[in-house]
């Protein structure tokens, strides 16, 4: 029996669940392998398809890119909406990226039949009709082709997407994963780098403006990349910034009675369940069924026999890695001066301490030294790094939260803490 | 030269062992560990998994595997299994193949490299049709590769809906030399990953190669972790290979053998299944051959995981072996000149990579750490740390010895080594027999490490080492062996001119309560006979002996002086003095069976 991408989907079903799920690890996920983050999806497609674009930003193994991909499959099931999504990994060079953008283009969409008729149009050079060609027709990178994009007919191939996609009915999406990291990447190759991804983001601004909606997503930020090139925030201040928490407990449980459906482990039961999730800490659905797939494969069962797996096992090699991840970014935040603010924020959720008014981040930086402008760019760093959350009360001003339990269990081994 | 020098026999002493050449029966018979079952359940159930997937029009995301674990933990015995399971389900008609590239991939040279090879395996074309192009390294080489390899696939399978399993040993090394490039490292996450991938791959490496969460193949595998086989896990290795070749289960001394090689080789597969022939024999000669042979021959093996190992590492895993097992991590940071949180990160690699282990010791919440591979350290240790060859074989491998003899099988390879005038496998008989005993460890290291001056003619560490040996000595519970030892350990001595400190050591052999009712002057003194002293110096030898009890048992000692050459003895024309001292009894025994010319009558 065939299955349709709609039995993975249930849009009218803000609910629904897998009622199984076969335990998977490594990768993004799509379709049947996905665990439902409702909440974030319809906030992300509202945004996508209203006005808004989606800044995605945050650590490795939260689930980012299956969303990703699961957006994509739910905005590709609405009339009207064209998609272009693209992995950016693996690209070295802005022609890379841009081949993929034209690549990616939605074959019988408006902003590519623009292209097409572009490419055969006398009036456009020569150059552009030919490297649109190569790309169409071939429909692999074309080095020379793409070179030619990048240095010479971009700013014209632009124009080109901006005027079709303002004429258009059709809502273009553009969602690239890993964007912060092709721009670090490129602009740490190569210094003539700058210009280009300044100007990319520039010439994107100008296809929002045109009614392009845009979806980044990465496993670093974009604000600190922008602060230490030297590039323009500007360009990026019109993305809503949309964070990826844990599940919530009842979410939880329910993925993890899914998992346990598919194939049940031997002696199982519910208090053993309930025990691995208190166990867990954050309850990621990569760790979840991470852990799952050891605690099976051990066979442990009592507290005592699962607490050494996730003491031995599981907690070294993911919530390490987490922690891993916690200490590079923050050291990140040496070379723009921001390390010591940022750590004497961080300090203050060192007990339990639930929340952080915003003034009261605003009294722990000495405005001598820093400027209150950087200290907001300090929250809107620690955010997209998943150090920290906003949250915005309707009756006073931000309070910011730890963005998992992974940051307090990080916080409880860092020698620093300690003043 | 050491004693027991069997270099020529050496090389037919070790097996060969060579997963794939084993034929598939075998392999599933010697399929041993009981925490690898559910391993290889779950890698079974994943390739089951990804077929069930790979069938569909729109399959889910591919469930990558990664097997990790050190050099001879199993990995490629693994990887055989796996082999012989998509060979069974591809013969029950389901559409899998495996795709195995070499076991180090020499052959690839870019990344394009890496999937025409798969392409060219998978359509079985011959491998002259895959030379690498020049430059083969740029993203259009890639697409061109991939889509290569997506036409083979589509021809492979009916609508080219069927898994492969490709197998990738040593994937650190492929990713390290192939794919160091970040940009390409990001290519192969996104082939891995791409939409309607088909292809599995099923890497193993000895270390976990997607820890790093800057490069892109960050926690993508699911990663299985070979463990050491347990002491009940090579029991049931051996008996498995025992019943392949027809034989019956271990027998008790048989099962105490294997315990000990289970415990030298810290639970390495692979070593337990070159060590497997040693259980069969007695002979303390074959097994030191055995093992000398063997880490010779993993010499090379030994040196990986060696390179394996940060520098900081090393220098922890010499300090550790070249002062001395086991030891705390404390007691390792102050060797080096350190504290022990400098030395944590390092050390922690040492446990991770299953190099050294620790236990508890005695009385003490600390952990006392040593290599768990003794093969290992036996390797260390004559490359690294030992200027000249030891003097026995035997002296390498005594810990193992001490565990590997039943105290039966002690008693009569030390007596005989003895006997053989092979000092200093005796020394090493000794030094075995004696930490078989934990009390006696401490009190014997300093008198046999000082007996070692031995051949230096340092009289008194020779002596402190006898006296150790007599501790041994009063464990016997057989009056002849223990006899015989100890004019042994006299004659050694007074060859090296310590006349005073042999009667001294034979006083006190005369005083232990086994010799004390065997003993008597004849057998004390015959060590200075051969060395031909003069009849005044024996005499008084006898003298001081005579005062003994006379043996209860007449029949006994004279086998004992028969054993030992008592018509040498006598026919030295010198047996008048000695026998002058004997108890009456004894010597009209003695002269019964050995009338000398000069003897006196009684």
């Amino acid at each position: 029996m065939s299955v349709s991408v709609e039995d993975h989907i249930h849009e009218d079903d803000p609910d629904w669940r897998p009622e199984k799920l076969a335990p998977h690890f490594g990768t993004g996920v799509v379709d049947g392998q996905f665990w439902p983050r409702r909440d974030i999806e319809d906030r992300i497609i509202d945004l996508l398809t209203e006005t808004g674009h989606v800044a995605m930003f945050g650590l490795r193994r939260i689930g980012k890119t299956s969303i990703f991909w699961r957006v994509k499959r739910r905005l590709e099931l609405r009339p009207n909406v064209a998609v272009a999504a693209f992995d950016a990994q693996g690209f070295k060079r802005p022609e890379d990226l841009l081949g993929a953008i034209l690549r990616k283009l939605p074959r019988d969409g408006a902003v590519t039949k623009a292209l097409r008729t572009a490419a055969t149009d006398e009036a456009v050079p020569s150059g552009v009709r030919r490297a649109l060609s190569t790309i169409f027709d071939k429909l692999v990178d074309d080095d020379s082709a793409q070179a030619s994009l990048r240095h010479v007919y971009w700013a014209t191939i632009s124009k080109i997407i901006v005027d079709a996609a303002s004429k258009s009915d059709e809502k273009l999406v553009v969602m690239i994963d890993e964007f912060p990291m092709m721009c670090s990447q490129m602009l740490n190759a190569d210094a003539r780098a700058r210009d280009f991804v300044e100007q990319m983001l520039a010439q994107f601004r100008e296809w929002r403006q045109a009614g392009i909606a845009f979806l980044l997503t990465g496993s670093i930020g974009m604000q600190l990349i922008c602060r230490r090139h030297g590039l323009p925030q500007v360009h990026l201040n019109d993305f809503t910034p949309v964070d990826v928490p844990p599940l919530e407990r009842a979410d939880a449980e329910r993925l993890l009675a899914a998992l346990v459906r598919h194939k049940p482990p031997r002696d199982w039961s519910d208090d053993v369940g309930s025990r691995f999730l208190d166990a867990c800490g954050a309850l990621y659905p990569a760790l979840i069924q991470s852990a799952f797939l050891e605690i099976k494969l051990s066979r442990a069962r009592s507290t005592v026999q699962i607490e050494a797996l996730f003491a031995d096992t599981i907690r070294p090699n993911f919530n390490g890695r987490f922690f891993e991840q916690f200490d590079t970014r923050l050291r990140e935040y040496r070379d723009v001066g921001l390390e010591r603010l940022a750590k004497s924020i961080l300090r203050e959720f060192g007990g339990n301490r639930l929340a952080l008014s915003q003034s009261e981040i605003f009294d722990l930086a000495d405005p001598d030294v820093v400027e209150r402008g950087e200290v907001e760019e300090l929250m809107r760093f620690l955010r997209e790094d998943g150090f920290l959350i906003p949250s915005y009360p309707s009756d006073g001003e931000p309070q910011w939260r730890l963005g998992s339990d992974f940051v307090r269990q990080w916080l409880g081994q860092v020698g620093w803490r300690r003043r | 030269m050491s004693e027991l020098d069997g270099g020529k026999r050496r090389a037919a002493l070790v097996p060969v062992f060579n997963t794939q050449q084993l034929k598939d029966a075998q392999v599933l018979q010697l399929n041993t560990g009981a925490d690898r079952e559910p391993v290889i359940e779950a890698l079974y159930e994943t390739i089951g998994d990804n077929l069930a997937q790979a069938r569909k029009a729109s399959p889910a995301q591919v469930q990558h595997v990664l097997v990790t674990g050190p050099r001879g933990f199993g990995k490629s015995f693994t990887t055989r299994l796996m082999q012989i399971e998509v060979e069974r389900l591809a013969q029950s008609g389901e559409p899998v193949a495996m795709v195995m590239l070499p076991e180090e991939q020499r052959n690839i040279f870019a990344p394009a490299d890496f999937l025409r090879e798969i392409a060219r395996r998978l359509g079985g074309s011959p491998g002259a049709s895959g030379v690498s192009s020049w430059g083969g390294d740029d993203p259009t080489s890639w697409q061109e590769a991939e889509a290569e390899l997506d036409a083979v696939m589509e021809k492979r399978f009916d609508k080219g809906r069927g898994l492969i399993v490709l197998t990738l040993e040593n994937f650190d090394i492929l990713l390290n030399s192939v794919f160091d490039d970040e940009g390409d490292q990001q290519r192969l996450r996104a082939w891995m990953t791409k939409r309607h991938q088909r292809i599995m791959i099923f890497a193993t490496s000895t270390g976990a190669v997607d820890q790093d969460y800057t490069k892109p193949i960050f926690l993508a595998f699911r990663r299985f972790t070979l463990q050491p086989w347990t002491q009940d896990d090579c029991l049931r290795y051996f008996d498995r290979l025992r019943a392949s070749d027809g034989q019956p289960p271990l027998d008790s001394t048989q099962r105490a053998k294997a315990m000990a090689i289970s415990d030298f080789i810290g639970g390495n597969p692979r070593l337990a299944r070159l060590l497997g022939e040693v259980i069969n024999t007695n002979e303390a000669l074959t097994v030191a051959e055995t093992l000398q042979a063997l880490a010779d021959e993993l010499s090379d093996y030994y040196r990986r995981r060696i390179d394996d190992l940060s520098p900081r590492a090393r220098k922890l895993l010499d300090a550790l072996i070249r002062g001395g097992e086991p030891c705390s991590q404390s007691d390792l940071a102050k060797r080096v000149g350190t504290e022990q949180s400098r030395i944590a990160q390092a050390f922690s690699e040492l446990i991770a990579e299953q190099i050294v282990a620790g236990r508890s010791a005695k009385g003490s919440r600390a952990k006392l750490y040593q290599v768990t591979d003794r093969v290992f350290v036996h390797f260390y240790k004559t490359r690294y740390l030992t200027d000249e060859p030891p003097r026995s074989l035997l002296a390498t491998i005594t810990e193992f010895l001490s565990k590997f003899y039943t105290e039966e099988e002690f008693a009569v390879i030390t007596t005989r080594a003895a006997l053989e005038g092979k000092l200093y496998d005796f020394m090493a008989l000794m030094r075995a027999r004696l930490s078989v005993d934990p009390d006696l460890i401490n009190g014997s290291e300093y008198g046999f490490n000082e007996a070692s001056e031995f051949g230096l003619g340092l009289i008194e560490s020779a002596v402190e080492f006898f006296d150790k040996a007599l501790l041994s000595i009063r464990q016997f519970g057989n009056a002849d062996e223990a006899l015989e030892l100890a004019v042994k350990l006299m004659e050694e001595l007074g060859a090296l001119g310590g006349g005073v400190e042999a009667d001294q050591l034979g006083a006190e052999f005369l005083s232990t309560e086994i010799l004390s009712k065997a003993a008597w002057p004849f057998a004390m003194a015959l060590p200075f006979v051969r060395l031909d002293w003069q009849p005044d110096q024996l005499r008084y030898f006898a003298k001081r002996y005579s005062h003994s009890q006379s043996s209860s048992s007449k029949n006994v000692t004279i086998a004992i002086a028969s054993s030992l050459g008592v018509a040498d003895y006598i026919e030295s024309g010198r047996s008048t003095c000695v026998l002058e001292g004997c108890p009456p009894e004894l010597r009209t025994a003695i002269l019964r069976v050995y009338p000398p010319a000069d003897a006196p009558s009684s």
